[in-house]
């Protein structure tokens, strides 16, 4: 893998780099996401008792995204990365408040939390390097305010009914899931569309 | 308007169950959904399994809604599944959206539902097995031959346009061979695989998986015949590695043969025999005891701090009380200790002669092992250690037979005591008497130990070292005279006797047997110190006091006791056997006198269930 070298201050990664190296995150972000929803899963109660009280709908469903594949393709790169962009910016505040409620739960697991904290970090690192993507596409376009979503969850985790907590995190951890796989598909979409040959 | 279809269908089965009669028919059972499955993240099929029919002719209804919606729809194919299945088209198919589908059974009797499921598309991806696979012998020139092994994914599978993006496993085993060797190959659609048999015909497969999802079937066997010229490795390499080490092997022989000897000691140190410091194996050839004794005793007198092995921490003796018995132990200790036999008895029961009644009026303190040291006269007489011993602890107050604190053994005769050569029996197993009486008294909850009857005293000066099992014990317990308990084989006694301080740093706290009553209970004196630094408070010695308790009898009436009065021991006696004779000996010395200085319990050896105390401990924490 080429990179800058060290010390440098105005290098700038090739954009088949910088895919490269997001890709790599992505993936990362996508099965820390998986793991953690299982996780929860697995030492609280099974999905199903969670779904069956009805879905509630996640904060990042109002950004404008793709469901099928022709409507990925419909998108043009600028819009891919910048549904990316809403969608990881969004999640930036509510993981950080997932991690700290998380704390808060009643016989919690090590690893529910270091996943936590593993979702969290890729979600950073993912959006400062779709930043850096984005910048390269469309010089100038960050720097406008992309739109991202409010999130309204807290007052669930912050319920004082343990089930109502519990629901909340379900929430949280099925919509996490869920955004990460969105991320990671679209972004290889631009990334097969720029680079072809990166094992497309 | 797919809803009215619904609704419609649930009254014609109402109505019909309203209308028809039971003749032995039922509704049918419940359906469960199986599985749901998307090829290529496109579009799905969900596949139920049917309960009973409740024999009738039943219908299978799938229904769903997805989330956010209101609306509940129908399944659009019932066939291109096959049976019992339904098939979403792309138009019905939309990714990262949740389905909440159910089935339902209808017959005429009734209906019954399955339990929802919910499938989000993005999570149920199988592919196809991987397709066109190419197996390639490649035997290139400046290279080691592989085999080339190719496919390409799926056809439905987008890979492409970033779709989906798969990964992949191939499989292959020699064609008569039971296991197929895995291996991962990534996102690649080639592997290379070197380390075949030539002449070997193989079978290859492959299949692939989706980021999250579930692997494929394997795809079809492909099957290749490996050249019997396939090289697996450079040959050249391996003859250059040959003459290599053969080369090696005359070297290391050569020199072997030029430094021999030397080289050998140095690779392989001989491993020294055991040696017993200042034992000379060949006096003891010789059968001169007391050469060999001497030899023993003298040698390093006392003991230096590194000479582990001597067991017992130096005894400080006091000038000031000397006592008695020279004569009388002398007879003794030749006896007693020269016996070479002793070597091999494994019953050596701590003889050793704190005949000093001074020991026991030492205060023990707990946990303190302070070093003895043995004045010059003992080191001077190194013809007869036991005589020097003697003599130089009569002069200094240190009446070694007096006391013989031993550990009883049941039946087994395991050495109590570390050492038991012969001719240090006496030495050693004196030192060993005193610390063991005092960790007798301190601490040692189960050392055994017996008293003696004080009135004894005299006659038991003389018989110090006393084995289990010998004749001299017997000879010891004439010479105790009337001594109660019975004076058996396995007797054992301790003699602390004179009050002349025996040590004088060491906290000890000796007892001493003030008499047995009738009922063979033994009452014990603390001893009194006189040891300046010792703070306990002096006890008269007509003043019985019992502190010790007995924890139990063991054969042949030996006593054992325990006199920690911080370890709660229950005193019981055999003989007397009477409630009553535990409490006399309630210790009560938790002050002092009685106290036994408590061992560490890192000193403690336990052979064959009996706790023994490891002199050589004290000498360690002693230093």
């Amino acid at each position: 893998m080429s990179g800058c070298p060290r010390g440098s201050t105005n290098c700038q990664l090739s954009l088949t780099e910088l895919f490269n190296r997001a890709g790599l995150i992505a993936q990362k972000f996508q099965t820390a996401a998986m793991d953690l929803y299982n996780e929860f899963h697995q030492q609280y109660s099974g999905e199903q008792g969670f779904l069956s009280q009805g879905i509630v709908p996640c904060h990042t469903a109002l950004i404008p995204s793709p469901v099928t594949k022709e409507q990925a393709q419909s998108y043009t790169n600028e819009q891919l990365l910048g549904t990316c962009l809403s969608i990881l910016r969004s999640w930036e505040e509510p993981l950080s408040h997932v991690l700290t409620e998380a704390r808060k739960l009643p016989r919690v697991s090590r690893v529910i939390l270091s996943k936590i904290e593993d979702v969290e970090a890729q979600n950073m690192h993912l959006l400062q390097g779709v930043q850096k993507i984005m910048e390269q596409v469309r010089p100038g376009s960050v720097a406008e305010n992309q739109a991202y979503s409010t999130w309204s969850g807290l007052q669930r985790l912050k319920s004082t009914s343990q089930d109502t907590r519990l629901h909340g995190f379900h929430v949280e951890c099925r919509c996490v899931r869920r955004d990460a796989n969105k991320v990671n598909n679209l972004l290889n979409i631009v990334k097969c569309r720029m680079d072809p040959s990166g094992g497309c | 308007m797919k809803q009215n279809v619904v609704s419609t269908n649930v009254f014609m089965l109402l109505l019909f169950l309203n209308i028809s009669l039971l003749n032995g028919q039922s509704p049918p059972g419940k359906p469960e959904i199986a599985k749901c499955r998307s090829p290529e993240k496109e579009t799905f099929t969900c596949w139920w399994k049917p309960g009973t029919d409740g024999g009738l002719p039943t219908n299978y209804t799938l229904t769903y809604h997805r989330e956010g919606e209101k609306l509940i729809y129908e399944c659009p194919d019932y066939e291109t599944g096959g049976p019992n299945s339904c098939y979403f088209s792309k138009k019905y198919t939309s990714i990262w959206t949740i389905y909440i589908i159910t089935i339902s059974a209808t017959n005429k009797m009734g209906s019954s539902s399955s339990k929802p499921l919910y499938v989000d598309v993005a999570y149920i991806v199988e592919p196809d097995p991987p397709m066109n696979l190419t197996l390639e012998v490649k035997q290139p020139e400046d290279r080691n031959d592989y085999l080339l092994i190719k496919w390409l994914p799926p056809t439905v599978v987008d890979t492409r346009s970033g779709w989906l993006s798969l990964q992949y496993e191939i499989r292959l085993k020699p064609e008569n061979a039971a296991d197929w060797e895995t291996h991962f190959a990534g996102q690649q659609t080639q592997f290379k695989i070197r380390s075949l048999y030539p002449g070997q015909k193989y079978l290859v497969q492959v299949h692939c998986k989706p980021d999250h999802g579930y692997w494929s079937k394997w795809s079809q066997e492909g099957s290749v015949q490996i050249p019997i010229d396939f090289t697996t490795k450079d040959t050249t390499v391996w003859i250059f590695v040959a003459i290599l080490s053969a080369v090696i092997c005359l070297i290391v022989v050569w020199a072997v043969a030029l430094k021999g000897y030397s080289m050998m000691i140095c690779i392989f140190p001989p491993v020294p025999g055991p040696k017993i410091k200042g034992f000379d194996t060949h006096l003891l050839e010789k059968g001169k005891s007391e050469e060999l004794l001497s030899a023993l005793g003298c040698q390093d007198f006392p003991p230096t701090s590194d000479c582990e092995d001597l067991l017992v921490e130096f005894l400080d003796v006091d000038d000031s009380e000397v006592q008695q018995l020279m004569p009388a132990h002398s007879k003794e200790y030749p006896g007693q200790g020269m016996k070479p036999t002793h070597l091999d008895n494994d019953n050596d029961s701590g003889r050793g002669s704190c005949d000093s009644p001074s020991l026991w009026s030492e205060k023990c303190e707990e946990s303190q092992a302070n070093p003895l040291t043995f004045h010059p006269e003992i080191i001077e007489k190194s013809e007869n250690p036991e005589t020097n011993i003697i003599h130089t602890w009569d002069p200094q107050s240190i009446s070694v037979e007096g006391t013989i604190p031993y550990f009883h053994r049941d039946g087994s005769k395991s050495s109590t005591w570390p050492f038991s050569q012969p001719g240090w029996h006496n030495l050693r197993s004196s030192y060993h008497d005193i610390t063991d009486v005092c960790k007798l008294a301190g601490g040692t909850a189960d050392a055994p130990a017996t008293l003696l009857d004080e009135a004894d005293k005299d006659a038991l000066e003389s018989s110090n070292i006393i084995e289990t099992g010998g004749e001299e014990k017997a000879a010891e317990q004439r010479k105790v005279g009337s001594f109660h308990p019975k004076t058996e084989q396995d007797t054992e006694w301790l003699l602390p006797q004179k009050k002349t301080p025996f040590i004088s740093t060491k906290p000890f706290d000796y007892v001493e047997i003030h008499k047995v009553n009738k009922d063979g209970v033994l009452s014990l004196l603390p001893k009194q110190k006189e040891n300046s630094d010792q703070t306990e408070k002096p006890e008269a010695p007509e003043t019985s006091k019992e502190y010790a308790k007995v924890s139990r009898v063991m054969d042949h009436n030996v006593l054992v006791l325990v006199q920690d009065p911080r370890v709660q021991q229950v005193a019981s006696f055999e003989e007397s056997a009477k409630e009553t004779s535990p409490s006399p000996q309630q210790n009560r010395a938790e002050k002092d006198q009685a106290s036994f200085i408590a061992t560490q319990s890192n000193c403690r050896l336990q052979l064959g269930g009996l706790e023994y105390l490891d002199p050589a401990c004290f000498m360690h924490s002693s230093h």
